[in-house]
C-alpha cells in the first residue's frame, strides 16, 4: 500500500492559455460560441485550473461572460435556460 | 468641446417589430448620438435570435427571441447618458449595455469588427481595449 503512493505518477499536461496561443482569438461578450467553452453545463464560469487560461485573460473572460449573461446571450444558470 | 470617446452599445429589441420599425428605432438612436456631436462608426443589426433565458418586458409579457443590434460610435459622455435614458424609456428595447472601447476616438483608426466576431480573424491588428465600463440591465 505504502509503495503505491510513490508509484502513482500524476501527469499534468501543461495547459496553455488559448488566448495567448492564438492571438487572433478575441474575448468578446457578443460571441457566446467562444464563451461557451469556458462555462459549465450549469452555466458557471470554469476556473483557470481547469481551462488553463492565464490570469490576464481569465479576468477579461469573467467580465465578458458576465456581460453576455446580462444580455441574455448565455444563461445565468441552466435552470433558467430555454430548452431548444 | 468635450472629448469624444469610442463606445459600443449593444441592445436587444422585441421580436414583434418588422424591418421598417426596427430600422426607424435604430435611426432614432443614431440621431441622438449625432445630435450630441457624436459620430456613428458602424451599425450591425443581427438576425432574430433565440435568447438564453426568458426576458420579461414591462408591458408585453415574456420574450424568448429578440433582435440584437451593435452600435459603434464616438460620443461625449452626455451623448451616452442621453442614449441610455432614451433606451430605458423605450418599450421596444429589452436590454442594453454600453461598453467604452477606447478613451480616444479617431474614426479612421477604428476598423470595425463588422464581419461577425467569430469570423473576424485576419483583419484586426489594432489593440482593442477591453471592456472597462459595464452598465445596463
Amino acid at each position: 500500500m505504502a509503495n503505491g503512493r510513490y508509484r502513482r505518477r500524476i501527469y499534468v499536461r501543461r495547459k496553455v492559455c488559448r488566448f495567448c496561443a492564438d492571438k487572433q482569438m478575441k474575448i468578446d461578450y457578443k460571441d457566446p460560441d467562444t464563451l461557451k467553452h469556458f462555462i459549465t453545463e450549469r452555466g458557471k464560469i470554469l476556473p483557470r485550473r481547469i481551462t488553463g487560461t492565464c490570469a490576464k485573460h481569465q479576468r477579461r473572460l469573467t467580465t465578458a461572460i458576465k456581460q453576455a449573461r446580462i444580455m441574455a446571450l448565455i444563461p445565468f444558470t441552466s435552470g433558467h435556460a430555454l430548452q431548444d | 468641446m468635450t472629448k469624444l470617446r469610442c463606445y459600443e452599445t449593444f441592445f436587444l429589441l422585441v421580436p414583434g417589430l418588422n424591418d421598417d420599425e426596427r430600422s426607424s428605432v435604430i435611426e432614432r438612436y443614431q440621431k441622438i448620438i449625432k445630435d450630441y456631436g457624436g459620430q456613428v462608426v458602424s451599425t450591425d443589426p443581427w438576425p432574430l435570435r433565440k435568447l438564453a433565458y426568458r426576458v420579461a418586458s414591462k408591458t408585453q409579457g415574456y420574450f424568448t427571441h429578440g433582435y440584437y443590434v451593435v452600435l459603434e460610435y464616438g460620443s461625449t459622455g452626455e451623448g451616452v447618458a442621453e442614449l441610455q435614458r432614451n433606451m430605458r424609456l423605450d418599450e421596444n428595447v429589452l436590454k442594453f449595455i454600453t461598453i467604452k472601447k477606447d478613451d480616444e476616438f479617431a474614426p479612421e483608426k477604428v476598423e470595425s469588427d463588422q464581419p461577425e466576431p467569430a469570423a473576424a480573424q485576419e483583419a484586426e491588428s489594432a489593440p482593442e481595449e477591453e471592456a472597462s465600463e459595464k452598465e445596463g440591465e
